[in-house]
C-alpha cells in the first residue's frame, strides 16, 4: 500500500499545479495581479516559469532517502 | 545547404560514430548491451534522461506550439515536470531495487510468470514503437527539408545510425549520445535565448514586439485562450503525468546506475536540465519566434503555413538571428536531438524483445547470453525497419495522434502495471494481462474516435470521442478492470488452494488413520 507519507508527497505536488488546470479547463477568472506586467514581462509567463521551477525543486526535495524507521 | 551547415551535420555523425566505436569496444555481454552495466554515473544518467525526454516534439515543437496556444503552453509544459516530480515520489527506489534490465524484470520479480513478462513486453514495445514511428516521421520531415533530401532517402539514414549505435555500441553508445546531444540542445537554446534578448532590446521589448506581430496581440499572455474545457484539461494533465511516468525508455534509464540513491539524483539533474530547457522555452523562445519568425514571409510558404511545420520554428529563428551560420548549428542540434531519442527507443525495444519475448518463446529452455546479443542485434535491424517503413508510410499524414498515443499508452499501460505492482499485493498475472489488454485497446480506440485521428486523418465530419486526450477515461477503466479482475482471480485461486490443501490433509489424515490401523493389527 501507498503510505500516507508518499499520499502527502504526491497531494502537494498535485495541489501546486491545481490552479493552471483550473483556469485553462473551467476558464475561471484569473486573479488581477496575473493580468500585470513585472519588469515589461507578462506575470503569467513568470508564474510560469515560477511553477516549473517549483516543481523541480519539490523533486530535489523528495530525492532525499526515506528517514529509517524509528525504534 | 551551405557548407558551413554540412560540415556541423558531419560532426555531429563524426562524433555519435566515434563514441560507438569506443562503447563497442567497451560492451562486452548482456549486462553491458542492456544496462551499460549500471556504471553510469548519476551526473551522466541525468544528462542522459534529459536527453531521452527532450525530443524534436518536446523543445523544437513546443517552441512552434507557443505561437498558436501562447502561454497556455505552460499546462503542456508544467505537468511532464510534475510527472518526473511524482516519478521520485513512488516508482524510482521501487523499480531500481526490483528490475535489472527491462521493465518485464520489475513485474516478474513480483509476479514471477511468464505470462506477466508477455504483457509488460507488449505494452513496452506497442508504446516504444510509437513513439518512434513519430519521432522518424517529424525527422524525414526536418531532415529531408534542411538538407533537400527525400523523406525516404532522410527516414533510412536516421534509420542506419540508429541500428548502428544500438547494434554495436548497446546502451553505452546509447548513453553518450544522449549526453552530447542534451548538451548540445541546452546550449543552443540558451545561445539563442539570450541573442534573442540582445536583438530585440531586452525582454519587455521582446514581449511588445511579439504582441505587435502577432493578430491575438497581448491576448497570447494570458491564461485560457485556448477555451480546452475541463474534460480536455483534466484529461491531458492526467494523460501527460501518468504518460510520463510509465514511459519505458526514460525507465530503463535507471538500471544503468548503480543504486536507488544514484537513481533520485540522476532524476534530480534531469528535472533541472529539463526545467530550465521548458523555462527558457516559455520565457524566451516563445515569444522570440512569434516576434522574428511569424508573418516573416521568409520563413513562410505562398500559402502562408510555416516551412517544414511547426518543428521547424527553432530552426527558422536561428537562421533570422544569426544567418546560415546559426541556422547549420541548429540544423546539427535538431538532428543530434533526433538521433539519440531514436536510438533511446530502439534500444527499449530491442532489449526487450530479446530479454523477455525470445526467452519465452524457448518455452524456458536456458539461452545463452551470446544467442541472446543476435537476437538483441537482429531486433535493432528488424525495429528500425519495421519503424522506417512505418514512416515512410504516414509521411504525408497528420501525425499529432500518434504523439497523443504514445503517452496515453503508457498512461494506460506500464504506468497502472507498475504502481499496481509495486503498491498493490492483491495484483494476480490474470489482473496484469487484463491490465495490459485493456489500456492497450481502450486507448487505441479511444484515440482513432478522436478529433486528431476520425477527423483529420480519416476524414469524418466530426469526431465520436469528444477529445484528443483519452487517458480520463482509459485509465480509470483500466484500472477498475485490473481491481476487479484481480480480485476475482484471488478469490478463485485461494478457494483453489484452499480445497487442494483440504483434500491433502484429508489424504493425508486418511493415510495415517491406514497406518494406525496397520500398526493395531
Amino acid at each position: 500500500m501507498i503510505s500516507r507519507h508518499l499520499l502527502w508527497k504526491c497531494a502537494l505536488v498535485l495541489f501546486l499545479l491545481a490552479p493552471l488546470v483550473l483556469l485553462e479547463g473551467w476558464n475561471a477568472i484569473p486573479p488581477s495581479w496575473l493580468s500585470h506586467r513585472m519588469g515589461g514581462v507578462p506575470m503569467t509567463a513568470v508564474a510560469s516559469v515560477v511553477l516549473f521551477l517549483a516543481l523541480v525543486a519539490l523533486t530535489a526535495i523528495y530525492s532525499a532517502p526515506p528517514a529509517p524507521p524509528r525504534q | 545547404m551551405t557548407a558551413i551547415s554540412i560540415g556541423y551535420f558531419v560532426g555531429v555523425v563524426l562524433i555519435t560514430l566515434l563514441i560507438t566505436l569506443w562503447a563497442a569496444r567497451n560492451s562486452h555481454g548482456r549486462a553491458s548491451f542492456y544496462a551499460a552495466s549500471s556504471q553510469i554515473s548519476g551526473w551522466q544518467n541525468g544528462f542522459a534522461i534529459a536527453g531521452d525526454y527532450l525530443s524534436a516534439g518536446t523543445v523544437l515543437g513546443a517552441v512552434g506550439l507557443y505561437s498558436i496556444v501562447g502561454v497556455d503552453l505552460a499546462l503542456y509544459l508544467a505537468t511532464p515536470i510534475a510527472g518526473l516530480c511524482l516519478m521520485m515520489v513512488l516508482i524510482v527506489s521501487p523499480l531500481r531495487r526490483l528490475g535489472r534490465y527491462t521493465l518485464g524484470d520489475v513485474l516478474g520479480a513480483k509476479l514471477p510468470d511468464p505470462r506477466t513478462r508477455l504483457a509488460v513486453a507488449v505494452c513496452s514495445v506497442s508504446i516504444s514503437l510509437v513513439y518512434l514511428v513519430a519521432q522518424l516521421v517529424g525527422a524525414g520531415a526536418l531532415i529531408s527539408i534542411v538538407f533537400d533530401l527525400k523523406f525516404a532517402t532522410a527516414a533510412i539514414a536516421v534509420g542506419l545510425l540508429m541500428t548502428a549505435y544500438v547494434a554495436f555500441g548497446g546502451m553505452l553508445a546509447a548513453t553518450w549520445v544522449q549526453i552530447v546531444k542534451c548538451a548540445l540542445l541546452l546550449t543552443a537554446v540558451l545561445f539563442i535565448a539570450v541573442l534573442s534578448t540582445l536583438k530585440a532590446g531586452g525582454l519587455p521589448a521582446l514581449y511588445e514586439k511579439a504582441a505587435l506581430v502577432n493578430p491575438a496581440g497581448a491576448g497570447l499572455f494570458v491564461f485560457g485562450g485556448q477555451k480546452m474545457g475541463v474534460f480536455s484539461a483534466l484529461s491531458l494533465s492526467v494523460g501527460m503525468i501518468a504518460g510520463t511516468m510509465g514511459l519505458p525508455h526514460l525507465l530503463i534509464r535507471f538500471f544503468t546506475v548503480r543504486n536507488e540513491a544514484v537513481a533520485r539524483r540522476s532524476l534530480v539533474i534531469a528535472t533541472v536540465l529539463i526545467g530550465v530547457a521548458m523555462s527558457a522555452v516559455m520565457l524566451i523562445l516563445g515569444p522570440a519566434a512569434l516576434a522574428f519568425v511569424a508573418r516573416q514571409p521568409l520563413f513562410h510558404t505562398a500559402a502562408g503555413a510555416l516551412i517544414g511545420g511547426s518543428n521547424m520554428m527553432t530552426l527558422h529563428l536561428g537562421r533570422a538571428l544569426g544567418g546560415d551560420v546559426l541556422f547549420g548549428v541548429m540544423s546539427a542540434v535538431a538532428f543530434s536531438t533526433i538521433l539519440a531519442v531514436v536510438a533511446g527507443l530502439n534500444i527499449t525495444i530491442s532489449s526487450t524483445v530479446a530479454h523477455d519475448v525470445f526467452g519465452l518463446l524457448r518455452r524456458g529452455a536456458p539461452l545463452s547470453e551470446k544467442t541472446e546479443l543476435k537476437v538483441f542485434r537482429l531486433s535493432a535491424f528488424a525495429t528500425a525497419a519495421v519503424a522506417v517503413s512505418a514512416a515512410i508510410l504516414l509521411q504525408n499524414q497528420n501525425i499529432t495522434f500518434l504523439i497523443v498515443m504514445g503517452t496515453s499508452l503508457a498512461a494506460s499501460t506500464t504506468f497502472p502495471l507498475l504502481i499496481m505492482a509495486i503498491y498493490w499485493k492483491r495484483l494476480t498475472v490474470a489482473g496484469v494481462m487484463a491490465c495490459a489488454a485493456v489500456g492497450l485497446l481502450s486507448t487505441v480506440l479511444l484515440v482513432v474516435l478522436s478529433p486528431s485521428c476520425w477527423v483529420k486523418v480519416l476524414g469524418h465530419a466530426s469526431a465520436v470521442f469528444p477529445s484528443d486526450y483519452p487517458a480520463l477515461i482509459a485509465l480509470p477503466v483500466t484500472l477498475a478492470i485490473t481491481w476487479i479482475v484481480s480480485t476475482v482471480t484471488r478469490q478463485r485461486d485461494s478457494v483453489g488452494k484452499g480445497i487442494q490443501s483440504l483434500s491433502q490433509e484429508r489424504i493425508a489424515g486418511m493415510e495415517g488413520a491406514i497406518h494406525h490401523d496397520d500398526c493395531r493389527v
